[in-house]
């Protein structure tokens, strides 16, 4: 992490529900969630597919409203900031890595890593070398200058994984991020987000992977919107 | 093979698949057909244009006589018999030679705005609802005219009218309103008129001075015709020498009428006619074929690929794949077409009666030129859909080949498109084949800047995509989506390119004709020739020799020939003029290099053309250059080639009148050493004359008892007058493309809307993506005005030799520049309200 960001992060959910209505049908993405989640904790957003936890996860972050609750981080209530804000909160504070990875088709692999720097004013230099260490750090240096088009689903998902590592964001959402990959290399990814926790960094993973639990340390299992159950490792 | 090949039909043909593109071909035929439709309605079908040159009487027989023939009661007497003969039918004369002396000279090449003279008092029997009485009353004794409006003006409003140089006055009794032919300087006469005027005999005319003698029968009986037409031969006077029998001419003309009759009645885009054309709707049609390509494209390429990767067997998706894009094509073009008959119908029969000539139905829109029109509209729609984006697909789902590089292909073709424009525009070949290849040059530049207009938006993006971050990354993702921002680009260079080159061109044509008709003499000179080489030239030229204040005049003589019809005829051309000759244009002779420096002093090199003509050479304005001349002269009545040896050459820059009416000059010394057939004075130039001095010479000329027009001076031009169906193409162009572009710029817009969303994911605030898309929406409104402009001045440039000189009007075409600015802001503005990305779940779960 970047000495000159702050150290600590507090991510406060309150009583949020979301519902999405269609024609046919509403369905409950949300109800009454609440969750608490600090610098140096890694927690475990546990369910089936449709429970819920992407919704948690993008709400956290700013990109979708709740219907009601709210959304704290550093005491700052999510949903007042405007979208301005809640931009810039997601650039310097809360990372996201998505589910689709998210990467630009126009841009190569460094490139996308080093957008965000690059968006937040780093001088393309610095962004760059940032970058690079991101990818090192993953191992996946030598597809610098690839496109997006021509990686794998566990190569995409890594990259997205670097540009949140360049970023040094002090709170990172991953959304299914071993979804692409083999158990392997599911585990390394839950040991390097377990290192960055253990070095200070909020990590919040909604998975579906079991092996994710090992990991953390606090698991959230999520049926139907709802946090059904509560484990903290050790206990 | 027929079920999963149905099955994979249907899968092609689902609407989020197609529905795109069919609106995009829709809107595009639509427009298309409707600049048909629209100018189509404004245009004189053939039989309308026969009507207005014939008269609307269907049971006509007629005759062209040279009216300095017609003696004393010779019409009279024509009328009786026929008459007498044919029971209830009217005779009239009309003629276009008796002109008011408040118009122009008719010495003029193009019969244009000529005034037509009808005398007879059954003439109104002939032209029956199509004009109506204003104030006043139909002329009916001799000396009485009724007027149009029109040259009601041109005299003033006065209640006199002098004809032909103060030949006579005639006393106007009424004003008509001419609804059919409102541009035409028509007038009626009462019954004797015409010999009260008594034009120049045919020996002093200028040229024949023929009226039409023509007779209107109760009906068209075969028989009736015939019994007419030998009536006629009977008592008209007989043909000059060479001109063979009244009964051919009689049978001739009417042969001519009846295939007028048949005409062609398509005249949108017939050749010849410089304006209007197939080719702008096409580009249009194109256009949108491209766009609605470019909609399905890439999403049918992951189709494919999908389908293949499923087991699909590449030969029953690539044959149902195409089989829906001529099915979506042929749909679209077939909607289009409908609506735009609809929008036509509706028009004819709320705006358009008043100005629309065609009749209402059937709409002239099954003819071949349309066919072609849809056909390449659907193949430029099926070919590009088809090329594929490459990379995406396996190589086979490519109709074309994914290796083959379309960008090459494109650039070569735009840059091949500009070569061409400045090769056919270039000064000798245009001037030669005519402004009708100009036009091409013109179409073929803009064109051009159309394929080569997604280099320029790539050179803009490379040159401005280092100054700050949001242009690097809108320049990065215009590049990656850089066909379909291209072909709106391309489509914005169209929009004002074409609208320019159009009216620049309209109006020079305009010029080109009012040149040829009035700028055939220079100013401050007079001059004496005639078309008829039997003239007798030097008699006129002393007439006007002998005014007080006249200078001396300079002759020239043609080398001449007598044929074998016994006509007198060239006898010499150039060597190096391309096309046997057909576009060459006299050689004269001339006494001494100093009468051609006084005759034509506007000629560059005169010292070097006399020191040349001294030698024994030859002067050549036909701007070929070449080596020497050689002179190709034609045997006396015999088609016998024979060449001298080559002559020392000089190329000298004439003017355009000049360059119309000579080939070159050599001294007349120098074609009696050559042994060449020299002609009598076939042409006089009085340099230096003032206007008092012309006008008594015109005088002297009528005194004399000739035609006036054999003395020719300056005329200045009327201000060219847009022609409406002209100015229905270019506004309904002019909004067509607009409208496709507004729809481009959009739909670009909105394709890039998926990248700010993933940017705004990533944490770019809003307005940096504002700045974002602000960026693409000036670079792409910025490369097509600034292309478009040029493309249209360039397209002016190529094909300036054409003209004797430009005509560009600033006003419309600054109006359409700013109408295409404003609106292509606009539409970038609409642009930017879909890329302002709303952060709802209907973003995250798309």
């Amino acid at each position: 992490m970047p000495p000159d960001q702050e150290p600590e992060i507090k991510i406060e959910c309150s009583d949020l529900s979301k519902t999405y209505r269609t024609a046919n049908e509403h369905v409950t993405a949300l109800a009454d969630v609440s969750l608490s989640v600090t610098s140096g904790e890694f927690v475990c957003i546990y369910g089936a597919s449709g429970s819920g936890k992407s919704t948690l996860l993008h709400t956290i972050a700013g990109l979708s409203d709740p219907d009601s609750g709210n959304v704290q981080v550093d005491d700052r209530d999510v949903f007042q900031l405007t979208r301005n804000e809640r931009a810039d909160l997601r650039r310097e504070r809360v990372g996201v890595i998505f589910q689709d990875h998210n990467l630009m088709a126009e841009l190569n692999v460094l490139e996308n890593v080093a957008l965000p720097l690059r968006v937040g004013g780093t001088r393309a230099s610095e962004a760059k070398t940032l970058a690079h260490q991101a990818l090192s750090r993953l191992g996946i240096d030598n597809l610098a200058v690839r496109s997006p088009s021509e990686l794998s689903g566990g190569q995409r998902q890594r990259v997205g994984i670097a540009r949140v590592l360049a970023s040094g964001q002090d709170a990172i959402l991953a959304d299914e991020p071993t979804g692409a990959l083999d158990s392997t290399n599911s585990e390394a990814l839950f040991i390097l987000l377990k290192a960055l926790s253990a070095d200070g960094a909020c990590v919040v993973v909604a998975t579906h992977d079991p092996l994710a639990r090992q990991f953390a340390t606090r698991t959230h299992t999520m049926i139907d919107g709802r946090i059904a159950m509560e484990k903290v490792a050790g206990r | 093979m027929i079920r999963p090949v149905g099955f994979l039909l249907r899968t092609w043909l689902r609407p989020r698949l197609v529905g795109r593109s069919f609106a995009y071909l829709v809107v595009g035929s639509c427009l298309a057909m409707l600049v048909y439709g629209v100018v189509q309605s404004l245009t004189l079908t053939a039989a309308q244009q026969q009507q207005r040159d014939f008269g609307s009487s269907q049971s006509m027989s007629y005759d062209n006589v040279a009216l300095g023939s017609l003696g004393p009661d010779d019409l009279a007497r024509t009328r009786s018999a026929v008459q007498d003969g044919l029971p209830g039918s009217a005779v009239f004369l009309q003629t276009t030679q008796l002109r008011p002396d408040v118009l122009p000279p008719n010495f003029v090449q193009a019969p244009v705005d000529t005034v037509t003279f009808i005398e007879g008092a059954d003439y109104r029997q002939a032209f029956g609802d199509q004009v109506g009485l204003l104030r006043g009353r139909w002329a009916g004794a001799t000396g009485e005219v009724t007027v149009s409006e029109r040259i009601l003006d041109a005299i003033g409003g006065d209640d006199t009218l002098t004809i032909y140089s103060g030949r006579k006055t005639l006393k106007v009794v009424g004003v008509y309103q001419d609804d059919f032919a409102a541009d035409s300087y028509l007038l009626f006469a009462g019954e004797g008129t015409f010999e009260s005027i008594r034009p120049a005999s045919v020996d002093k005319s200028f040229q024949p001075v023929y009226a039409q003698v023509r007779v209107l029968m109760p009906t068209s009986a075969a028989s009736q015709v015939d019994e007419a037409l030998g009536i006629l031969a009977d008592q008209l006077p007989t043909l000059p020498d060479g001109q063979g029998t009244r009964p051919e001419n009689l049978s001739g003309n009417l042969a001519v009428r009846g295939t007028n009759q048949d005409g062609d009645s398509a005249a949108f885009g017939r050749e010849g006619d410089v304006i209007v054309s197939f080719g702008p709707p096409l580009i249009l049609l194109a256009g949108a074929a491209f766009l609605a390509a470019g909609q399905q494209r890439r999403r049918h390429e992951e189709v494919v690929h999908l389908l293949h990767r499923l087991g699909g067997r590449p030969s029953r998706v690539l044959l149902s794949r195409t089989a829906s894009y001529s099915i979506v094509a042929l749909m679209s073009l077939a909607a289009g077409t409908v609506v735009s008959i609809v929008v036509l119908l509706f028009a004819r029969a709320t705006a358009l009666p008043a100005v629309a000539g065609q009749p209402l139905a059937p709409l002239d829109i099954a003819n071949r030129q349309v066919a072609v029109l849809v056909a390449v509209g659907a193949l430029t729609y099926v070919v590009a859909t088809a090329a594929g984006d490459g990379g995406l697909g396996p190589r086979w789902a490519s109709a074309v080949g994914s290796k083959i590089p379309r960008h090459l292909i494109r650039r070569t073709a735009g840059v091949l498109a500009v070569l061409s424009a400045i090769r056919v525009g270039d000064r000798v070949e245009t001037a030669l084949a005519g402004p009708g290849d100009a036009r091409y040059a013109a179409y073929a530049m803009v064109a051009g800047f159309c394929l080569l207009a997604p280099d320029f938006l790539r050179v803009t993006m490379w040159l401005t995509s280092r100054s700050s971050l949001p242009l690097e990354v809108a320049s990065r993702l215009m590049q990656a989506n850089l066909p379909r921002f291209g072909a709106a680009v391309s489509l914005g260079v169209m929009t004002l390119g074409i609208p320019v080159a159009l009216l620049v061109h309209l109006d020079s044509e305009q010029g080109l004709t009012a040149s040829a008709r009035y700028g055939i003499v220079p100013e401050g000179q007079m001059w004496v020739q005639s078309s008829d080489t039997s003239r007798d030239i030097a008699t006129v030229a002393a007439v006007i020799g002998d005014t007080p204040g006249a200078t001396e005049g300079v002759a020239f003589r043609t080398l001449t020939r007598i044929d074998d019809q016994g006509v007198v005829a060239e006898a010499a051309r150039f060597s190096n003029i391309p096309g046997s000759g057909s576009y060459s244009t006299a050689v004269l002779t001339v006494d001494s290099a100093s009468d051609l420096a006084r005759a034509l002093p506007s000629l560059t090199r005169l010292e070097d053309a006399a020191r040349v003509l001294n030698e024994g050479g030859v002067v050549d304005f036909t701007s070929h250059d070449d080596d020497d001349q050689r002179l190709i002269t034609y045997g006396q009545a015999v088609p016998q080639e024979t060449e001298t040896p080559s002559l020392p050459t000089i190329q000298v820059e004439a003017s355009p009148q000049v360059q119309l009416q000579f080939a070159g000059v050599l001294l007349t010394s120098t074609a009696k050493g050559l042994d060449l057939p020299i002609g009598p004075v076939s042409r006089v130039i009085f340099p230096d004359m003032d206007a008092a001095t012309i006008t008594s010479a015109t005088r002297a000329l009528q005194d004399a008892g000739y035609d006036p027009e054999f003395g020719q001076y300056a005329q200045t031009p009327p201000e060219p007058v847009l022609p409406v169906n002209a100015v229905a193409f270019l506004l309904v162009m002019t909004l067509g493309s607009i409208i496709i572009l507004t729809i481009a710029i959009s739909e670009q817009a909105r394709a890039v809307s998926t990248s700010a969303k993933r940017l705004l994911a990533l944490g770019a605030p809003p307005r940096w993506l504002m700045k974002l898309n602000s960026a693409q929406a000036v670079q792409m409104v910025g490369v097509s005005f600034t292309a478009g402009l040029t493309s249209g001045l360039m397209a002016v440039i190529v094909s300036s030799h054409a003209y004797p000189a430009l005509v560009i009007h600033w006003v419309p075409i600054g109006a359409v520049t700013g109408t295409v600015l404003v609106l292509s802001t606009a539409a970038a503005g609409m642009a930017l309200r879909f890329n302002r990305v709303r952060l709802t779940e209907a973003f995250l779960f798309a």
